[in-house]
């Protein structure tokens, strides 16, 4: 059963505008997919759906078997805690340290102060940053910010890694680095999508590929 | 449940360290709240200063019988021996005329004016102690023995304790109305102070939502930022009100003593201090309540 699924799903924004449309696939446990297109294309309208940002305008989305577009405002928090988002834009909070910002996602669970300092010390070593933990993020390079938000996505241990675009402001020494950490990841049995309009990196892993085209699933 | 607490205890002190870092913003907002509730607070010290005083006064209700100048002693001991056996009565203490006179007399002031009288104007005059503190029971009484034909007047002398009560009972209520008025103005300051801090917080609301915080979680820290404003507000005004009263208190002694009596301002006890400040911790929270359910909703990850 795929743990990821999209039937028939359709996204109109209020105006009119169609960002996705009939969009139909399935990922299944463990796998590594990019999802492509160009700019515009609605990889990020389809990626938003799958946290609850934007709801379906018609079709399903199913996560590990919950129908993400029926779920009530209250329930959305707890299918967020099983996802690992990495946003286009950072969204890093520069008013306070890099250890800080990994902490945060396990202050929303409730962690316990000591195990989430010995989890969020875990994420900042496999991304690299741990010895960082101090500093303010705004002094990290931009190949480093963007690791930082990998450990925020990953410090809660998500079944599913949700990346978009996130190599787009990166050199492409620090785009492979990143793409390097999310295939560790997938090793160790996370599913990880990622939204890339870049298809010279996707060349370089032998991951499934989704390609969207003008808000439908190309083939 | 050790989650849910620990969080309440993360976000008081994220709360605090808020307001410890803009202290200038928190400082006028506490000061707003603190002067707002000085007010209502001294005039209710002010009011129970002085029924406290009037309690002192009209503790021991007294009726002063004045006989009709005519009457004779025959008569005054009949009528002190009715009233003696009257239910309600405690004591009834006779003054004489020329008693009365005599003590007149030992006042300079009032000696001059009484020598140049041909005779003496007193009348006779019962005290009468009453039992109970009852002031129908006293007013019926009182009437009962004005009805007697040798008495010129009866005296109830809780009257004007009475009369102070009444007033102190109208100023009660306006403080109230005042103070109630003064809880929704500063309702509001709560909610504008949490709705600019939740302005400025927009980012990190945003991310916490993303990463699975629930509302209550997001609002928690609001709530108690509004609470301590709350709280530090009414100690703002305690602290206020305490200086006044001491600038106060001197002055009022000497005033009392230059009427030859000792007046001292009584304080409320420590149930009544926490009994304000949860009051204002309270309005401070209600107003980050109200804040924060119309603002956090507003925001939602795009």
């Amino acid at each position: 059963m795929p743990i990821i699924s999209c039937s028939r799903v359709t996204k109109r924004y209020p105006g009119g505008f169609e960002a996705l449309r009939d969009v139909s696939f399935g990922i299944e446990p463990g796998e590594m997919v990019f999802l492509t297109g160009h700019s515009g294309a609605g990889k990020t309208s389809l990626l938003k759906l799958l946290p609850a940002i934007e709801r379906a305008t018609a079709g399903t989305v199913l996560i590990n078997g919950q129908n993400v577009g029926a779920l009530r405002a209250r329930a959305v928090p707890f299918l967020r805690r099983t996802l690992g988002l990495v946003f286009q834009e950072q969204r890093l909070l520069y008013d306070r340290s890099v250890f800080e910002n990994v902490m945060l996602p396990l202050l929303v669970t409730g962690h316990a102060t000591r195990d989430a300092a010995r989890r969020a010390r875990a994420a900042l070593d496999k991304v690299g940053l741990l010895a960082r933990e101090r500093t303010n993020p705004i002094t990290l390079s931009g190949g480093e910010q963007q690791r930082l938000c990998v450990a925020r996505a990953v410090v809660n241990r998500p079944s599913i890694l949700i990346a978009d675009e996130p190599t787009a402001s990166l050199d492409a020494a620090s785009a492979v680095e990143i793409l390097e950490i999310f295939g560790a990841f997938n090793q160790v049995g996370v599913t990880v999508l990622i939204a890339t309009h870049d298809q010279s990196l996707v060349a370089r892993f032998a991951s499934r590929v989704l390609r969207l085209d003008h808000g439908r699933l190309a083939a | 449940m050790i989650g849910w607490a620990r969080h309440h205890v993360q976000s008081c002190a994220a709360a605090l360290r808020r307001l410890a870092r803009a202290p200038l913003a928190v400082g006028f907002n506490v000061l707003t709240v603190g002067i707002a509730l000085a007010l209502p607070l001294g005039g209710y010290l002010a009011l129970e200063n002085l029924a406290r005083l009037a309690a002192g006064a009209g503790a021991k209700p007294q009726l002063s019988v004045y006989f009709a100048r005519d009457t004779g002693p025959p008569d005054v001991d009949r009528v002190r021996a009715g009233l003696e056996a009257a239910a309600g009565v405690r004591a009834v203490r006779f003054i004489g005329r020329d008693e009365a006179l005599r003590k007149m007399q030992q006042d300079a002031g009032l000696a001059e004016i009484l020598a140049a009288l041909k005779s003496n104007p007193l009348p006779d005059v019962l005290v009468i102690d009453l039992a109970a503190e009852d002031p129908a029971a006293a007013e019926a009484l009182a009437t009962r023995i004005q009805a007697l034909p040798e008495v010129e007047r009866v005296q109830f002398d809780a009257q004007w304790a009475r009369r102070l009560d009444a007033a102190l009972r109208v100023g009660r209520l306006a403080l109230t109305l005042l103070a109630g008025l003064l809880a929704i103005g500063l309702v509001t300051v709560s909610f504008n102070a949490v709705r600019l801090q939740i302005v400025t917080q927009r980012d990190e609301i945003e991310l916490a939502k993303l990463v699975g915080a629930t509302d209550a979680f997001v609002r928690r820290p609001f709530l108690y930022q509004g609470a301590a404003i709350g709280v530090l507000g009414g100690i703002a005004a305690a602290a206020i009100v305490l200086g006044a009263w001491l600038l106060l208190e001197r002055e009022l002694a000497r005033l009392a003593a230059a009427y030859g009596t000792s007046f001292r301002l009584h304080g409320l006890p420590p149930s009544e201090w926490a009994a304000i400040l949860a009051f204002s911790g309270i309005i401070g929270w209600s107003g980050a309540y109200a804040s924060a359910s119309k603002y956090l909703h507003a925001i939602r990850p795009r």
